[in-house]
């Protein structure tokens, strides 16, 4: 029974869209309170494990499988994957006009709630919450009434997505590619409010595609993405090797060991 | 008690007129209006598929059963009054049973003569001038056949008065309540006159009752708004299943006034809405507003003509639609500017969700611009709901069918934020939100 001590356990995870295999036996473990990093070049697969994770119907899964929390995830629909405590940071968080963030924000709550069969919470204590996890991500109040994510900038976007997680107080938070698109002030206060959030209990898979964004959310593991799996794993210090070298060496490594 | 076989029967038509032309409300000056009308309406026949107006929507399945020319009243005793005032509170209500006013339940005591509200036959006796001048004054030129079969036979309808510089406070709002047991022929005509430097907002609601059979009602409003003056006018149709509604506003605005206009389509069977705007002054506005939320069979039709005749004025319509199961939609909007109207602002958008395969929705927008100097758009998308906007959602943890009610809902709601009359405003919202669940 060894998954009771793992967040995740992912095993020879192969899923593809249409014909296209992309994620061509996947295999992750993480632990309670841990933070892996992703690595890899583009068109390695990176955001589709993250999109497969999140329940995204337009990938189909045809192998291997994934145990979240002791659940068959792969056999969860999205929202009950949210539900059961996992969060996708969006890479391209979506623009919904007319639903304000709060009511957005306020239902998602209500629905996770009464599926763990707890009331919604009281407007006055969900205001508070609000209040509170905006200055974390130090996003303006008018934002949050809003509607979600339109007119945003790029860094309004990624902090709304952290803003949204701090709400929802994931087990398992996905970040995929939230490094994109910032300039570095932005930067800073994403990873700081994702720092305030890391604790014993809550994990995080950190996909991106440069070194830079660990500097501020440091892992406790990188591994590295190639062609659909995971071809290198090390500690935090792989991911400044890769700054370094680049991902060339990774390709070379892999083409001589074919 | 006379029933009539559409198209065929139209010699029992005639008849039906000349025996009652004497008795319908108004003088000998209305009396020529309405035979002109009806000679119109003689010319024009009921419309059929050639019709390039009703192309989308055929009259023929209206026709098929034989339609009852008299209205009945024996079903009036059983209607609870108080259900239709909670709707909305901030108003002073006013009911028209199958198109009859029914004084009791009225409140007309409110009115003064600032503000005058009759029945059309109350009218041409107490206010034949008024009534003379107005009735049939504007719907002339409007080439639809049951418009003007409407003018020439309508013995039901209100006379709305607002006198020079009066400010209504309260809201009015005219309950249309139908309820049938034959297939029925119903014909009401509201006169509303607000004139100048006057400000008056009017809601018209239609339902049927529960146990009501299906009629075909044929309603006209013609809409005077005086120099400077204020009107909003919106209507909420919300009729049975099996009810059919051709209901036409014809509005003339006179310089620098403000027309607003809302028509939120969610019951009924079967509907035609024409609303036609001249603008005939200058500075004028006018906003047309519209929102349908259509399910199983049914078909509502939106034809809007704007008519720019006078420089500087602005019009702005923005029509919606959610259609589900087999409903059919139609959006024909036309924008004429006249070769006077420089410095016209005119802008039109219609915008439609389809949620079934089997829905369809016709758009036609028609812009006929004679002046050199104005700024004219327009706009029609259809489309289905955003995938990766429930994903979205669904990703937070929200179900599939909540995600997609908070998008409806999203997407519907800007059509009523704009009324004026918050309370109205509020039911409304709260219909709209019980549409998706």
């Amino acid at each position: 029974m060894q998954n009771i001590h793992l967040m995740i356990s992912i095993k020879n995870l192969k899923a593809g869209i249409e014909d296209k295999e992309i994620l061509k036996g996947f295999n992750l473990e993480v632990k309670p309170g841990e933070v892996h990093a992703i690595m890899g070049p583009n068109g390695s697969g990176k955001s589709t494990l993250a999109s497969v994770l999140a329940g995204k119907e337009d990938y189909n899964v045809t192998e291997g499988q994934v145990i979240f929390n002791g659940k068959d995830l792969l056999e969860m629909s999205a929202e009950d994957r949210a539900r059961e405590g996992l969060f996708l940071a969006f890479q391209y968080p979506v623009e919904i006009p007319g639903v304000s963030n709060i009511n957005f924000l306020k239902t998602a709550l209500a629905e996770i709630r009464n599926y763990k069969g707890l009331p919604p919470l009281e407007a006055k204590d969900f205001l508070k919450l609000v209040k509170e996890k905006q200055a974390m991500v130090e996003l303006q109040g008018s934002l949050a009434n809003r509607s979600v994510n339109e007119g945003f900038s790029g860094g309004e976007k990624k902090r709304n997505e952290i803003f949204q997680m701090a709400m929802l107080e994931p087990t398992l938070a996905i970040l995929d590619e939230t490094d994109s698109g910032l300039d570095i002030d932005a930067l800073r206060i994403v990873a700081n409010g994702v720092n305030q959030l890391r604790n014993k209990e809550r994990s995080f898979i950190v996909i991106t595609h440069y070194q830079r964004l660990l500097d501020y959310i440091v892992p406790d593991f990188v591994h590295v993405m190639y062609n659909g799996q995971i071809v290198k794993s090390g500690p935090k210090e792989l991911a400044l090797e890769l700054e370094e070298k680049g991902y060339d060496w990774i390709k070379k490594e892999m083409e001589a060991a074919v | 008690m006379n029933t009539v076989s559409i198209p065929n029967d139209l010699q029992t038509i005639v008849d039906i007129f000349e025996s009652s032309i004497d008795k319908l409300p108004g003088t000998a000056t209305t009396k020529v209006n309405r035979r002109e009308a009806f000679n119109k309406f003689l010319d024009l026949g009921f419309p059929t598929k050639s019709n390039e107006e009703y192309k989308y929507s055929s009259t023929e399945k209206l026709f098929k059963d034989e339609l009852q020319w008299s209205p009945n009243k024996q079903n009036i005793l059983h209607i609870d009054y108080g259900f239709y005032r909670k709707n909305n509170t901030d108003a002073n209500h006013i009911f028209l049973v199958n198109g009859e006013l029914i004084h009791e339940e009225s409140e007309l005591t409110i009115l003064n003569e600032d503000c005058l509200i009759c029945d059309l036959k109350t009218a041409a006796i107490k206010h034949t001038t008024l009534f003379e001048k107005y009735y049939a004054a504007q719907i002339v030129n409007f080439k639809d056949a049951f418009a003007q079969l409407n003018t020439a036979l309508a013995s039901n309808g209100l006379f709305i008065y607002i006198a020079p510089n009066a400010q209504v406070q309260k809201p009015i709002q005219i309950n249309n309540i139908c309820t049938t047991d034959a297939y029925q022929f119903l014909q009401v005509h509201h006169v509303i006159v607000a004139e100048k430097f006057s400000n008056v907002s009017i809601v018209e609601t239609f339902f049927s009752e529960e146990n009501s059979e299906s009629y075909l009602l044929n309603t006209v409003a013609e809409v005077f708004v005086g120099q400077n003056a204020f009107v909003n006018y919106y209507k909420l149709q919300s009729e049975n299943d099996s009810a059919v509604q051709i209901n036409t506003t014809q509005v003339v605005q006179s310089q620098q006034s403000h027309f607003d206009t809302n028509t939120v389509t969610l019951g009924g069977k079967w509907l035609r809405n024409n609303l036609n705007i001249v603008l005939n002054g200058v500075q004028c506005v006018s906003h047309l507003n519209g929102l349908q939320l259509l399910n199983k069979q049914q078909h509502v039709d939106n034809h809007t003509l704007v008519d720019h005749q006078m420089p500087h004025c602005e019009s702005n319509q923005l029509y919606k639609g959610i259609l589900k199961d087999k409903s059919t939609g139609v959006f024909n909007g036309k924008i004429f500017v006249r070769k006077d109207a420089q410095k016209t602002n005119a802008y039109q958008s219609s915008k439609n969700m389809l949620l079934s395969d089997d829905a369809t929705m016709n758009t036609k927008p028609q812009l006929e611009i004679y002046a050199d100097d104005v700024k004219c758009s327009h706009g029609s998308s259809t489309g289905q709901i955003d995938e990766n906007a429930v994903f979205y959602l669904r990703a937070r943890g929200i179900s599939p069918d909540s995600a997609k009610a908070l998008l409806m809902y999203a997407f519907a709601i800007d059509v009523i934020q704009t009324i004026k009359i918050d309370s109205y405003k509020n039911y409304l919202d709260g219909l709209i939100e019980k549409c998706f669940q």
